[in-house]
């Protein structure tokens, strides 16, 4: 490769690119038409039988000669065509719900793929040396360098520098985030954009294999094999489908033999057509990739639909209490001062002592105080000394020029510091631990001043979100460093399950396999490389974006908002998912009664109780079965809505999703069977009294005749 | 796994040694043992019940209170020449009442046959000249067939709407034979369970006692 | 119109059953758990000698396949045994009627009718079985399949809380609902008939000389012996060709009301055995409501189509009594129904009446409980079938709640799926493709009848042979080659299949990990859950069936046919 400058891309090469995921219509169109291929139809067992009888249909329709009893069993020419074109369009829709849904999915991985392909990579070779490099010809452990302007070309670790980094490009509208060497921010996702800073990049994944190919490749459904669920619910739809075959087709021949007259190939075919579960069937995989695409869309990237249909199903959460539950910062809830002082002289001491401190805690001091109308001395930055928190030191404070010396800390940390502690004052401080919030002293020149309070707070919004899972039968456990105290008192405020305090990260493994060995799905997130093998372990492993490479390595999802209470969200598109699957599946089969009423009458015509089946009142039998072969090919269209979108999920109780589902899809597919029938019939009725219409028609059948 | 440690059992031994069992216990000694307590259970409820109801009837005759005999005449297009037109008829019976036939007990025809329908008029034609004033109607069982063929009952309304006909061709008087009728109902002996009904062989039986006493009772 | 004067003691019947299976459930959990009970004086020892003689530990806890294999064998040499009776019976002592051997297509659709526990009768038996093959051939299969059955369901249930594969001790299994349950229920069943009057000798036959004229002979035999096991194991072959409607068989309203009770012992005890073997006593409550509830009304609509046939409407003939062709007098039109009813859903198949002259709309009914096979079905076997509609009910129901579908702490996965969708297809397959093949190569031949009662006849034949149910219409002429022998084959279908199902879905559940119910499993004990389970059995089979009864005895409510 020729020496290029190392500092600036050469000339075209693309190092950026932005994405906007854009849906082909003409493209979904396109996939409605090449799906018709047998090979993808024999795929859908019951999508199948329709192919199948649609080329018998087209044939009985032109070659009527080929089937020697057809001529005198009802063969009518317009009839026959109407069905056929009803089955093409039935199988059609059900092709355009499948492309729709891998159209979304594979708009999704053409903006992935453009931000992969042909860009170019500033390789630091092991000599020190920079070359440009296509991102293809990189390797797991090859060293990249990445500058302002330019895209990280592959997952790889921060080892040198910091950057902040914009991630839009995979998460869509975040803030631009911070990643440096060392700590547990070192995570680097191929796409990300160098917004500031240079930063040395190990790359840990092989070409086709980082987090943007896993993404690719699952919405492009090539990763996605069947969920269980999804297996076992095709096994049950082809059972109806072949039993329903074995009815209708037995009833054929009965008829044949026993009612000749009543023998009509085109009306048998709609029959076995309206029956089957053609609904269900031509949406169930476009309610699959849906659903990997509602996790996508929701920033969450599954390595699996599998893993998305666990999400419903998982009982145990176990969420870190930092940055889930709570904020993740303690904030100044209430100042303390000991006997004898002053309350703003306390209040004083405390803003003075974190004049100079960038915490969350110092600044929610400042602001507390501020409320209260005591405002900081104004210090002189230049000859202030400050004493940085550190973790042996457990305090924090500066002294000013004048030699006031300020610190806030630790109860433990200010007592040696001070020699002492009021008695009072320790007694304050005994009261606020057992109330779970955490006491700072404050002390001016070694005299202790009184308390500064700090708080947990717990995430607005959280309390809520944390019910309706105990709705859906979920239990959260939450985890803490904290002390038994703390974490009580933060459990009761969410209205968390239970709590396991002072934990270390190593435990959650210990806690997943012991609710695994009782039976239950548990899932949890986690950042670090610490969490790592408990993300393996769980069902659902959901790591943050912003965690290591081996979190995200052991996890089965990445948020790529690194949101810890995405869990939430995961967990009710999972159960949306299936809840979609078995609604329509009841409205597929509640949807057959209506359908009955409206062919059997039209088989039967002439016998004499039959007329009290004709619920409908569809007089002409002809009309009566193209209207339920139309009701039941534009069901197909009329849910891709509901196949896309989810069947709308709230939380509640099993037994009342199940009445609330069971009234909508069952009780609706029902009745709405019956309104779309009797529209279909009235609106052919129109058509077929139509003189312009019947002129076409008689043209038609006169063509037919004449081949 | 604890359970594959055994080895299978071969299937064959276990099956013919338990099949064995079942000869013996349930073939053998189950139908034994309970005909050996049957006669002296039967004799607590229905003495000679579990013999069959076998019970004799004047003049060496025999017959068994479970079974009807085919007395009717429903048959024949003339009733003058029927020996049963001054009896009490029991139901027709396309065995002839021949508990030994089994087979075709049962009518051919389903409930919509318009041949059920014939056969129905025939039957209340040839029984229907005398009783068209009875309250009752011509009840449906006396027209048609019971599902044994052997049914020796008919209702209590079967037997009073044949009373104009048995008085007619009899000497006995309509109030006698009602009379007859109603000391002849019975039911399971159970309150409250079963219908009413008149067993025709015996209530006949009784009726020819009355003829051959001179019909004063 | 309708005679109800002996309602009450229909439905007090209904509540002793009930009443009688709660405590007979208790008893049955207690025996095939293996813990102390009534009868362990007498039967420990005398089955610890059994299990040695048979070379049976019966601690050997056998995974599924081995418990079909055991079970098929022992079921097929009662077959093969029965089978040579019958053929050679002709030769063998016994037999004073003078009873041919059968020939071999109708010894093999006997002995494969009594083994399947369906007791279908292509015989008339007063003229084709010797008293030796009735008792040691016949006899023994009603006890044979009913203890066959019992198994099954109680290796199915273990299924459901057992998580390590196993299912139980086949021949432990089915010692036990031999000795403990069956033989000494039919005892008491025995005695009671008794008491009641039914016929009980080892006489074959007594000879009469009515005042009418003639001599006749009048087939006897252990028929109150008979009765005990033929209602009791759901079995129902008649000891006489009229079965229960045989005034022999069944002479009076109690022996009617007994019989019912029998019927329904097995299977209403079912619920409250699992339930409690399954450690989940509110469980049973579901179910039996699914059960009561489909059964009921199967009995409201036979009692309410059976109260006039309009048909005759114009001859001027009184129903007052109700419609009484084919029905026998001593019983009122509600001890008629109920017996009928009983028989048919509990798939027993004996016969109170001429089920070819039944009402259109009561024919539908006998259809209908047989097509459902579970409310309540035959002894062990029927409750089987429920729980596999349960599983199909429940997948789609769990789906809706957005859980994979989960029951009694078991997840309902692709295995279950697997067996349970060739149980829901094996009935239609079995009974409408031989009807099919029937009509189209016009292998019937009927003693009457219109199109349309004809082709009910046949239709009820196989359907009535698929759900092992054993009762028929009697204008078809169904002793011949086709008829034995696609029979036969519908026969084994459908009991096996259904069978080999349940312990292989029993055998799975055992191998899952448990999903403990927890706050978000969809509570099967509830209303909602009930509900939903009797509409989901009625719509899924009303789906596969309406067609068929279109064309039967929907085709005879209307003017016999077009």
């Amino acid at each position: 490769m020729a020496a290029v400058d190392p500092l600036t891309p050469p000339h075209g090469a693309k190092v950026s690119v932005k994405r906007k995921p854009v849906l082909s219509w003409a493209g979904a169109l396109k996939a409605s038409f090449t799906k018709m291929d047998p090979r993808v139809q024999v795929r859908n067992p019951i999508m199948f039988v329709v192919y199948i009888f649609f080329f018998f249909m087209l044939l009985a329709t032109f070659l009527p000669g080929l089937f020697p009893d057809l001529a005198g069993v009802g063969y009518d020419p317009m009839y026959y065509l109407s069905i056929t074109i009803i089955l093409f369009v039935t199988l059609w829709f059900a092709n355009v719900a499948e492309a729709l849904a891998e159209a979304q999915a594979k708009a999704q991985a053409d903006s992935l793929k453009e931000v992969r392909s042909g860009l170019m990579a500033r390789q630091i070779l092991p000599d020190g040396t920079r070359r440009w490099v296509p991102s293809s010809h990189l390797h797991s452990g090859d060293h990249v360098e990445v500058r302002p302007g330019e895209m990280v070309p592959l997952d790889g670790d921060v080892v040198q520098g910091g950057a902040v980094v914009d991630e839009s490009m995979m998460t869509g509208e975040s803030e631009p985030v911070v990643r440096e060497s060392g700590g547990d921010k070192t995570s680097l996702i191929g796409g990300a954009r160098v917004l500031q800073g240079i930063v040395m990049v190990r790359i840990t994944a092989e070409p086709g294999f980082g987090f943007l190919d896993r993404m690719i490749r699952l919405v492009e459904g090539t990763t996605r094999d069947k969920s269980p669920n999804e297996v076992s619910l095709t096994i049950l739809l082809t059972a109806l489908t072949a039993a329903i075959l074995v009815v209708i087709v037995s009833l054929a021949y009965l008829l044949g033999f026993r009612y000749p007259s009543l023998f009509n190939l085109g009306t048998i075919i709609a029959l076995v057509v309206c029956l089957i579960p053609t609904t269900i069937g031509g949406l169930l995989s476009a309610i699959g990739i849906s659903g990997v695409n509602r996790v996508s869309k929701a920033n969450v990237i599954a390595k699996s639909g599998k893993a998305v249909e666990a999400a419903g199903d998982l009982d145990v959460l176990i969420l870190d209490k930092t940055g889930t539950i709570t904020v993740g910062n303690r904030l100044a809830v209430q100042f303390l001062p000991t006997n004898g002082v002053d309350l703003t002289q306390l209040m004083k001491a405390a803003i003075n002592s974190s004049a100079l401190d960038d915490t969350p805690e110092g600044r929610s001091i400042i602001r507390l105080a501020g409320l209260k109308g005591v405002l900081p001395d104004r210090i002189d930055v230049q000859k202030t000394r400050v004493i940085p928190f550190s973790p042996e030191r457990k305090m924090s404070g500066l002294v000013t020029p004048e030699g006031a010396e300020y610190m806030k800390g630790a109860t433990s940390a200010i007592e040696t510091y001070a020699g002492g502690f009021p008695d009072d004052l320790a007694l304050k401080v005994r009261d606020v631990s057992s109330g779970g919030k955490t006491p700072l002293a404050v002390c001016l020149n070694k005299k202790v001043l009184g308390l500064v309070v700090l708080k947990d707070v717990v995430k607005p919004g959280i309390k809520d979100r944390l019910r309706e899972l105990k709705m859906m039968g979920i239990r959260t456990v939450m985890c803490t460093g904290d002390n038994r105290l703390t974490a009580a008192a933060i459990a009761a405020e969410s209205g968390v399950d239970s709590f396991i305090p002072e934990a270390k990260p190593e435990q959650k493994m210990s806690i997943i396999q012991q609710e695994k060995a009782q039976g239950h799905l548990v899932a949890m997130s986690g950042d670090g490389t610490n969490d790592a093998p408990a993300l393996a372990r769980a069902d659902v492993g959901l790591a943050m974006n912003s965690g290591t490479s081996a979190a995200k390595e052991a996890a089965n999802m990445v948020d790529l908002d690194s949101d810890p209470t995405k869990l939430i969200e995961v967990v009710s598109i999972g159960k949306q998912l299936l809840i979609t699957r078995g609604a329509l599946t009841t409205f597929s089969i509640t949807n057959d009664v209506a359908k009955y009423f409206a062919i059997i009458p039209a088989i039967f015509v002439g016998f004499a109780g039959i007329s009290s089946l004709n619920l409908m009142e569809l007089t002409d039998p002809k009309l009566a079965v193209l209207s339920a072969l139309l009701f039941n090919a534009f069901a197909i269209p009329l849910l891709i809505p509901i196949a896309m979108r989810g069947v709308a999920f709230h939380p509640a109780t099993a037994v009342e999703l199940l009445r609330r589902n069971l009234t909508i899809y069952g009780v609706g597919g029902l009745v709405s069977a019956f309104v779309g029938i009797k529209v279909f019939y009235l609106a052919l009725s129109y058509l077929f009294t139509d003189p312009a219409f019947m002129a076409v028609s008689e043209m038609v059948r006169g063509a037919i005749l004449g081949l | 796994m604890s359970t594959g440690e055994h080895a299978q059992v071969h299937p064959v031994r276990p099956a013919l040694v338990f099949l064995s069992l079942l000869i013996l216990l349930a073939g053998l000694a189950y139908p034994g043992l309970a005909t050996g307590v049957a006669p002296y259970l039967s004799d607590v409820t229905s003495p000679g019940s579990s013999g069959g109801a076998i019970h004799s009837g004047p003049n060496g005759t025999s017959y068994s209170g479970y079974l009807g005999e085919n007395i009717t005449c429903a048959y024949r297009a003339n009733l003058s020449t029927c020996p049963y037109r001054a009896l009490f008829w029991t139901r027709p019976s396309e065995a002839d009442y021949q508990p030994f036939s089994g087979a075709g007990n049962e009518s051919p025809y389903g409930p919509t046959d318009p041949a059920l329908r014939n056969e129905t008029l025939f039957y209340i034609n040839a029984t229907g000249p005398f009783n068209s004033s009875n309250p009752c109607g011509i009840p449906l069982e006396l027209v048609s067939d019971s599902a044994s063929g052997l049914d020796p009952d008919v209702s209590v309304c079967g037997a009073l709407v044949q009373i104009p006909r048995i008085a007619h061709f009899s000497h006995l008087t309509e109030r006698q034979l009602q009379d007859l009728v109603n000391a002849n109902i019975q039911g399971s002996g159970v309150p409250y369970i079963g219908a009413k009904y008149v067993n025709v062989v015996e209530l006949d039986m009784d009726l020819i006692a009355l003829v051959s006493s001179g019909g004063t009772g | 119109m309708i005679e109800l004067s002996t309602l009450p003691d229909v439905i007090l019947t209904i509540l002793l059953v009930i009443f009688l299976a709660r405590a007979l459930g208790l008893y049955l959990s207690k025996v095939f758990m293996g813990r102390p009970s009534l009868l362990d004086p007498i039967m420990v020892p005398f089955e610890s000698a059994l299990m040695r003689l048979m070379g049976v530990d019966p601690d050997h806890q056998m995974k599924w396949k081995e418990y079909a294999v055991a079970l098929l064998s022992l079921n097929a040499a009662g077959l093969i045994f029965a089978f040579l009776l019958l053929t050679f019976q002709g030769g063998l002592p016994l037999n004073s009627l003078g009873a041919p051997g059968m020939s071999w297509d109708l010894a093999l659709h006997t002995a494969a009718s009594f083994t399947t526990n369906t007791d279908f009768q292509h015989y008339v038996p007063e003229q084709q079985v010797s008293l030796l093959s009735s008792m040691l051939g016949l006899l023994v299969l009603m006890f044979l399949s009913a203890a066959t059955g019992i198994s099954v369901m109680v290796a199915f249930t273990r299924g459901f809380s057992r998580r390590d594969g196993s299912i139980g001790n086949f021949y432990f299994d089915v010692t036990q609902a031999f000795t403990r349950v069956l033989l000494p229920l039919s005892v008491l069943g025995a005695l009671l008939f008794i008491l009641a009057g039914v016929p009980q000798t080892l006489t074959q036959s007594v000879t009469i000389y009515p005042w009418t004229g003639g001599a006749q002979t009048i087939p006897l035999g252990p028929v109150a012996a008979w009765d005990g096991i033929e209602f009791l194991g759901t079995n129902g072959g008649g000891f006489y060709a009229a079965n229960a409607a045989n005034p022999l068989q069944n002479p009076s309203a109690v022996t009617n009301l007994i019989s019912v009770v029998l019927m329904l012992l097995i299977p209403f005890a079912s619920p409250f055995m699992f339930s409690r073997m399954v450690r989940r006593e509110q469980e049973a409550r579901p179910l039996l409501a699914t059960i009561l509830s489909i059964f009921l009304l199967g009995l409201f609509l036979m009692i309410f189509f059976q109260s006039s046939n309009p048909f005759l409407a114009s001859t001027g003939v009184s129903q007052s009594g109700g419609y009484l062709v084919g029905a026998e007098q001593r019983f009122t039109l509600p001890e008629s129904a109920l017996f009928q009813v009983t028989s048919i859903y509990s798939n027993t198949g004996a016969t109170s009446m001429a089920l070819g002259s039944l009402t259109p709309g009561a024919q539908i009914d006998l259809f209908w409980g047989m097509f459902l096979q579970c409310v309540p079905g035959g002894d062990g076997t029927g409750f089987g079938m429920l729980l596999i509609n349960v599983i199909l009910a429940i997948f789609v129901g769990g789906l809706m709640v957005g859980r994979t579908p989960e029951y009694l702490g078991n997840k309902i996965g692709k295995h279950q799926m697997k067996w349970a969708a060739v149980t829901i297809l094996s009935h239609p397959f079995a009974i409408l493709i031989p009807t099919a093949i029937t009509f189209v190569f016009g292998l019937a031949s009927f003693s009457g009848g219109t199109a349309a009662h004809q082709f009910t006849v046949v239709l009820y034949e196989f359907t009535s042979e698929s759900a092992n149910n054993g009762s028929g219409m009697s204008s078809l002429n169904d002793n011949t080659l086709f008829f034995n022998l696609a029979g036969t084959i519908v026969m084994l279908v459908g009991r096996y299949l259904p069978i080999i199902a349940m312990l292989a879905i029993g055998g799975s559940l055992a191998s899952t990990d448990p999903a403990p119910p927890g706050p978000g499993t969809l509570k099967t004990n509830s209303a909602t859950f009930t509900i939903y389970l009797i509409l989901f059995i009625t719509i899924v089979t009303g789906l596969l069936f309406l067609p068929v009864l279109v064309m039967g005895p929907f085709a005879q409510g209307a003017l016999g046919g077009p």
